[in-house]
């Protein structure tokens, strides 16, 4: 018992000079933000719940760090589209169009290249950031954890019927309950990305037996498209379990099936370009987004949240289903050796056939 | 001395003081060659940043990669027969209803040309989508409709999508055409009439050639427009792997992960100048001899109405009303419709349970505020200059020198073929060049710069088609006595031009009110407009909330029309009271 007790004393003096540090840190931010009088976020139309839930995230955010900023959401950008703009932006010395950039990790190793990112010690600065958390270290903080599946309407297609796995799409007596009805996203991009699952030869193959079955293409988050019965089962969702809870809200039944073990999926990062008008601002905007109550606002309104922090939808959808996620860091690590351009090429190829 | 050669004379008299001779001389090609140098730049910046290499992928010239892409070949050919079909569509059903419009005594015309206008305003992704819910083989109502009959309609076909964009764009066929009709001179109808011609004859034999220039201006302008079109082409073409020239760009620009291939779709413009330099040359030979077609003149100049008759009326009434309920009622009922329901369901008894306001209630939120306001800024500001920069240039293709006239010409048209994306890629790159000393960058005086490009051509097309057939007696006789450029142009061309001008700004403030493409692209906190943020909603998979923001902005616009015309009315009639 002496032992524990001395144990904890020991603990306490060495944590306390850290846990000091970190709020002098975070007070000092809280200070510098209060100069800051409006945080200007734009990003596409959805992001944490879009204009539903940007009033709420305005008044937790101030009523966390006790401020009185405005913050100001303007929807329309893609991802890509945005990190490739602000980089320009931060190249010809003008202000960002967004001072925080919500981006998936091919944006932000891209804006990392290109030096675009602030620098920030976000662990050190927020208790309630993990090391883990840091996709790109000192860079960059998962908000948003897309469990990328694939995704049926369950009212056309009977469960039974549905595909449990990437490679039932190409079998040829299971497609049939869905022949003519099926769509893929625009872009190939999570074929590419599945060849850190797959062996590429394998993946190959899988385009070549797919493209030929795939009706048509469509954006992302087109919960419409499959609600109406237009499609039944779309190939890749960039975040099915999402889709799902939108299409519930709305009275439709879509399912989301993880289509390989692990799932594939899309780690979006928050993160602070260097050009931003209101850095101070914009890193606590940062902090408060993967905070409790930051997630639980994006998680109730936009169904958007990260699965390292507990009790979020898609950290229980991992739990209930045993399904585990790609490892962050080969994402990271893939994009960072600068992705694998012959594969994307051949890939790009065989499903314009 | 005719009554404009009196009415110069007037003006002479009171001619204006030496300096504003000057300005007035050189204040209309001072505008145009600022509208030039506009166009210029823009292509300019496009043209150089498609020289640019790739610095991912492949690490060739952009311009390499772009041709040695199979599929760009495959998908200019299909854009070219869905470029064609589109045109032979929209004049199928635009002229002819220009024509009833501005020609015939057919009833309701004020109504019609007011509907045409209000057609516009839906924007293509909901006729899209209401095409796709009409005609889609799985889920349209029609194919359900048909299916003991075992007929099905695809409209998810490059003739499909090329009759839904022709029936869209009759509109703009409407518009080009409209002015010179209502401009012929009736005494030639007369004439032809007295000789014993047919109502057919009359206007086979005398109305269709007098209009040729503005029949082949149309044409042409429909043709450039089509090819560059995106949201008709992305709803139903994208979703049945069919790419276009707008959406190949398109996805270029809009990667799902890597990064924009900005220097492509730059260099993708391209193939595209050089069939604008084409068609413009085509158009110049076509209206070299503009003399032929001049129906105003000085002299006894009147405009008449051609009786229908009883037959004719109803000819005419189903006819127009048969188009109006295909590109105007319907996709507004399916709009209508959706923006009462969490998603789309086809209409029924059944699917009456789930109505309700709630999408009309999520909104009503701030950004849609300050979205509207500047569309309304946008609306009114671009079309304006626009018009005034398209009247000028006009004004120098008809009344100058050959050699200018021709160059000037060939410019102007140039935009026309180039989807605008590509025109904002240029936008981007001048205005972070210039960002530290003019702070245009993220404004909403971009993206109205940018409008004014994009449209001069279409703009010029309107009003050249219509100074065409002002005769040059007129400007002769004002020069005679002494009236200088500004003058003349000022006191005796636009108010001539008056009617043309006003469907000119019309077409023009609804193309910007619903124009999406450089707005999203150059979207920021201060030039948030309606239709980026109806396409966000779209984005996000709320067709409900977007039909909503549809429904809530044309019921503003036709209250706002009403009021106007109520008010003016109430003027009308002060004004009269006061005389007597």
């Amino acid at each position: 018992m002496r032992n524990f007790c001395r144990f904890l004393w020991m603990a306490a003096v060495l944590l306390t000079p850290s846990v000091a540090v970190a709020q002098t840190a975070l007070d000092k931010l809280v200070a510098a933000a209060k100069s800051e009088n409006e945080l200007n976020f734009t990003s596409f139309a959805a992001a944490f719940g879009g204009v539903d839930a940007m009033p709420k995230l305005e008044d937790a955010f101030n009523k966390k760090f006790g401020l009185k900023a405005k913050l100001t959401f303007t929807p329309g950008a893609s991802m890509p589209a945005l990190a490739a703009r602000i980089t320009q932006e931060y190249k010809s010395g003008v202000h960002a169009a967004s001072d925080v950039f919500l981006g998936n990790q091919s944006s932000m190793t891209q804006m990392k290249k290109d030096d675009a990112l602030a620098e920030v010690d976000w662990s050190g600065v927020f208790p309630w950031i993990t090391p883990e958390m840091e996709i790109l270290k000192g860079r960059t903080v998962l908000v948003w954890t897309g469990l990328a599946t694939m995704t049926y309407n369950s009212d056309l297609l009977k469960p039974a019927d549905a595909p449990t796995k990437y490679e039932d799409l190409i079998d040829p007596v299971k497609a049939k309950a869905w022949a003519g009805k099926l769509a893929a996203p625009m872009f190939p991009d999570w074929m590419i990305e599945l060849s850190l699952i797959w062996p590429k030869e394998m993946v190959l193959d899988f385009a070549t037996k797919l493209s030929p079955s795939i009706t048509g293409l469509i954006r992302y988050a087109e919960v419409d498209r499959l609600l109406t019965g237009e499609f039944v089962l779309m190939t890749n969702e960039s975040d099915g379990p999402a889709v799902a809870s939108v299409a519930a809200d709305k009275g439709g039944h879509i399912t989301a099936v993880p289509g390989s073990t692990p799932s594939q999926a899309y780690y979006n990062q928050l993160a602070v370009p260097k050009n931003s008008a209101s850095p101070n601002l914009a890193k606590l905007f940062v902090g408060f987004m993967i905070s409790p109550e930051g997630q639980a606002i994006a998680d109730s309104i936009g169904h958007e949240a990260s699965h390292l922090v507990a009790g979020t939808r898609v950290n229980k959808f991992l739990a209930e289903k045993k399904v585990t996620a790609i490892d962050p860091r080969l994402i990271a690590d893939f994009y960072e050796k600068g992705g694998d351009p012959a594969l994307s090429e051949q890939i790009r190829q065989i499903m314009k056939r | 001395m005719t009554q404009p050669e009196i009415a110069a004379a007037d003006l002479a008299i009171a001619s204006p003081p030496a300096w504003r001779a000057v300005a007035g001389r050189s204040l209309v090609p001072a505008i145009a060659s600022l509208g030039l140098v506009m166009i210029v730049s823009l292509l300019a910046s496009v043209l150089l940043r498609s020289f640019g290499s790739l610095e991912s992928a492949t690490g060739r010239a952009a311009i390499i990669a772009l041709f040695s892409d199979a599929e760009y070949y495959r998908t200019l050919l299909d854009t070219f027969y869905f470029a064609l079909l589109t045109t032979v569509v929209a004049m199928l059903f635009g002229v002819p209803i220009a024509w009833f419009v501005e020609r015939t005594d057919l009833p309701g015309r004020e109504a019609i040309r007011v509907m045409m206008g209000a057609g516009i305003l839906i924007p293509g992704f909901f006729t899209a989508m209401g095409w796709v819910y009409l005609a889609h083989p799985r889920i349209g109502m029609l194919n359900i409709w048909l299916k003991d009959a075992g007929i099905v309609i695809n409209i998810q076909t490059l003739t499909g999508m090329g009759f839904v964009q022709g029936l869209a764009l009759a509109a703009l066929a409407f518009v080009v055409a409209a002015p010179s009709l209502s401009a012929i001179d009736s005494t030639l109808e007369e004439s032809a009439e007295i000789h014993g011609l047919s109502l057919v004859n009359r206007f086979r034999y005398v109305t269709l050639p007098l209009v040729t220039p503005a029949l082949m201006a149309s044409a042409l302008v429909t043709f450039m427009v089509a090819l560059a079109v995106f949201d008709i082409p992305a709803v139903l073409g994208l979703s049945a792997k069919i790419l276009l020239y707008s959406t190949y760009v398109y996805n270029l620009v809009n990667p799902a992960s890597a990064e924009p291939l900005y220097e492509i779709a730059a260099a993708s413009s391209a193939p595209m100048l050089l069939l604008a330099v084409g068609l413009s040359v085509l158009y110049y030979r076509i209206i070299r001899q503009s003399s032929r077609y001049q129906v105003v003149s000085g002299k006894g100049y009147r405009s008449k109405l051609t009786p229908l008759g009883a037959r004719g009326r109803v000819g005419g009434l189903t006819f127009v009303g048969l188009y109006l309920f295909l590109v105007l009622l319907l996709p507004l009922l399916l709009v209508a419709w959706g923006s009462f329901l969490p998603f789309f369901r086809p209409i029924s008894v059944d699917a009456l349970r789930f109505l309700s306001f709630n999408n009309y209630v999520g909104v009503l939120t701030p950004s849609l505020w300050t979205a509207v306001g500047h569309t309304l800024i946008f609306s009114v500001v671009a079309p304006t200059f626009t018009t005034i920069i398209s009247v000028a240039l006009s004004w120098v293709i008809l009344r100058q020198s050959r050699a200018i006239s021709r160059a000037v010409e060939l410019i102007a048209f140039l935009p026309l073929s180039i989807p605008s994306v590509i025109f904002g890629v240029g936008a981007i790159t001048i205005a972070l060049a210039i960002g530290s000393f003019v702070p245009i960058y993220g404004s909403l005086a971009l993206i109205i710069l940018v409008e004014i490009v994009v449209r001069t051509s279409v703009a010029t097309r309107i009003t050249g088609s219509a100074m065409v057939q002002i005769h040059r007696e007129l400007d002769e006789a004002g020069a005679v006595f002494g009236l200088s450029t500004g003058v003349r142009f000022t006191r005796i061309l636009l108010p001539l031009l008056g009617p043309a001008l006003a469907y000119c700004w019309l077409f023009l403030a609804v193309l910007a009110f619903r124009e999406l493409t450089v707005p999203a692209l150059l979207v920021s906190r201060d030039n948030l407009t309606v239709s980026v943020y109806t396409w966000g909603l779209l984005s996000l998979g709320s067709l409900g909330r977007a039909s909503a923001v549809t429904i809530l902005v044309l019921l503003s616009v036709a209250l706002l029309g009403a009021a106007t015309l109520v008010v003016g009315r109430l003027a009308v009639r002060v004004r009269a009271e006061g005389r007597s």
